[in-house]
């Protein structure tokens, strides 16, 4: 593989229970010149992308799902994360379950993509099942 | 019969350090791999020139002035940060003359950046400080300085310390910037993509849970009973997913992917190196000022000028530079002149994002008249080796160049010179050790 992905966690699926308050924070950042990447589901929908405007330098972040009255429970999306080498030497990306208070339930993926050429691009995904 | 035994030494690092770079590879995948694996054969990526804050085009050896360098031609950037150059040897004869001693030069040159960081006390690698305004404007310029061997230079000083070579370079203009172009369509092609891998790895998954639910896995392979997220998990974990894929043998791929379609990922892939082509050939244009320092009573040399470079195609680089040269002699009357020279560099294999520079290989010529002394031409074979398998020297490097005169600036006779150089390009260094 031209990308090293280095994790801490890996996870293919995990369960959020949204009516009890729960999300998926996702955050992105990455180093170098210019961010190439998104989070989309299977329905085409961008959750994050490197449209979105930055909460800090190199840094994006979003909560899914932005409504909790779009999901049901039973639902399983499958979360694609994509990111491309052309501008930038390294992404990170973190997906968290959290609670309503904003406590850690799951990480779910906590990984650092290193690519080795500039045509690289790399893809992951996440399945989301509400609970 | 001494230069044969240093070129055959030559010889046998330069094979040392060009061994291939097959890397043991753990064949085990999990799902996401093996989908990601699929997708990359299906689009047969090649691979392509990094259009990144790294560049084959930065100059990281001594500059021109330096008669020791083992480059002909000045290049129009710099390292990012701080690039060192070290000539280690020199293989000289002198035809006719029995030959002449070696020859050592070093030059260390740092962009603006790296003192405009330094102050800051800001990391010259973040994302947020990298394409700033200022950040781009003080990476066009930089600063050289080094020594010279005076065995190889103007005579007239007094044989104490080395020649002082130093100088500023500044790039004037050039046709991309990387923190500027445009990649939209990229990020909308990579949007695209994302999501149908979305689809393909939930069809995928899907199909698995069904054959799981229909008790086509042994308990040995994937443990019973599971719901659905923990089966999806036991599916990250390659020794899982590697029996489940042996159990579904050639069958694999049409159960998993079906009627998948890989045109988003084509789509992506074509305006990547469209992307990286028009990086790959763009056009730049800098001005160089150099000079060469020489103790009371030796001559100092000035040397403007103009350095163009030009991508002919992803691997194939040209570089011309046009000098005015002035010499201020103490003994006898001052002297100038110009010089002209090219070189064309070919990378035959790819290159690398991160990790060593590309092997590149350089064929270069050099005219240089000067009053009161004949024309001095000069044609140069070079080899760029890269330091392959220790991820932290990816920013060194070895330059070994021959070259051929028909004469030295102090001799009217034809010489043949060999050296083998050692740079370090730390912006490379840093990013290695950060990986």
């Amino acid at each position: 593989m031209s990308v090293t992905p280095k994790c801490n966690a890996d996870d293919e699926a995990v369960d959020v229970d949204v009516t009890n308050g729960q999300f998926v924070e996702f955050e992105v950042s990455f180093k170098g010149a210019q961010p190439l990447f998104a989070v989309v589901d299977d329905s085409k929908r961008v959750i994050l992308s490197a449209h979105d405007q930055p909460v800090s330098p190199g840094l994006y972040r979003t909560k899914w799902p932005a409504k909790p009255s779009s999901v049901k429970s039973g639902d399983a999306v499958e979360a694609a994360l994509g990111v491309q080498f052309i501008a930038a030497t390294q992404y990170t990306c973190k997906i968290t379950c959290k609670a309503t208070d904003g406590s850690v339930v799951r990480v779910a993926k906590d990984c650092t993509y290193t690519g080795t050429d500039a045509a690289d691009t790399f893809h992951t995904s996440l399945t989301l099942r509400i609970v | 019969m001494q230069i044969k035994i240093r070129l055959a030494l030559l010889a046998i690092v330069v094979a040392a350090l060009s061994a291939g770079e097959a890397v043991a590879t753990d064949d085990k995948v999990n799902l996401n791999d093996w989908v990601g694996n699929v997708i990359k054969q299906k689009v047969a990526q090649e691979k392509f020139v990094a259009a990144s804050t790294r560049s084959n085009a930065n100059q990281s050896e001594a500059p021109t002035t330096s008669a020791g360098t083992t480059s002909l031609v000045d290049t129009t950037k710099a390292s990012d940060l701080i690039g060192i150059a070290l000539n280690l040897a020199g293989l000289s004869a002198a035809s006719g003359s029995g030959g002449s001693g070696d020859a050592t030069a070093g030059a260390a040159t740092a962009s603006a950046y790296t003192f405009y960081s330094a102050i800051r006390g800001i990391d010259p690698l973040d994302p947020g400080e990298y394409c700033k305004d200022a950040s781009r404007w003080a990476r066009k310029f930089s600063f050289t300085v080094g020594f010279d061997d005076q065995k190889n230079t103007q005579p007239a000083g007094n044989g104490g310390r080395k020649p002082i070579v130093g100088g500023a370079k500044a790039l004037l203009w050039s046709e991309h910037d990387i923190c500027t172009v445009d990649l939209k369509d990229i990020q909308d092609a990579l949007e695209t993509s994302t999501s149908e891998f979305a689809t393909i790895k939930a069809h995928a998954k899907q199909r698995l849970f069904d054959l799981y639910t229909k008790g086509s896995f042994p308990a040995t392979v994937v443990p019973a009973g599971l719901k659905a997220t923990d089966f999806d998990n036991q599916l990250a974990k390659p020794e899982v997913f590697m029996k489940v894929l042996e159990l579904l043998g050639a069958q694999a791929e049409p159960i998993l992917l079906g009627e998948a379609s890989f045109d988003e990922f084509i789509a992506l892939n074509k305006l990547v190196r469209e992307k990286i082509a028009e990086f790959q050939q763009q056009k730049q244009l800098a001005f160089s000022f150099q000079t060469k320092q020489r103790e009371a009573g030796g001559a100092d040399d000035y040397h403007a000028e103009g350095i163009f470079s030009w991508g002919l195609n992803e691997r194939l680089d040209l570089t011309i530079n046009g000098s005015y040269d002035f010499t201020n002699n103490v003994m006898m009357s001052d002297t100038q002149g110009g010089r002209i020279a090219g070189a064309l560099q070919v990378q035959p294999f790819k290159d690398p994002l991160v990790g060593p520079k590309p092997l590149r290989f350089s064929l270069g010529g050099n005219a240089k008249w000067m009053e009161k002394m004949g024309p001095i031409y000069q044609g140069q074979l070079k080899v760029n080796l890269p330091i392959p398998r220790i991820e932290a020297l990816s920013g060194l490097e070895v330059p070994i160049s021959v070259t051929v005169s028909n004469r030295t600036e102090l001799i009217n006779e034809a010489e043949v010179r060999g050296m083998i150089g050692f740079t370090i390009d730390t912006s490379q260094v840093l990013a290695a050790l950060r990986h």
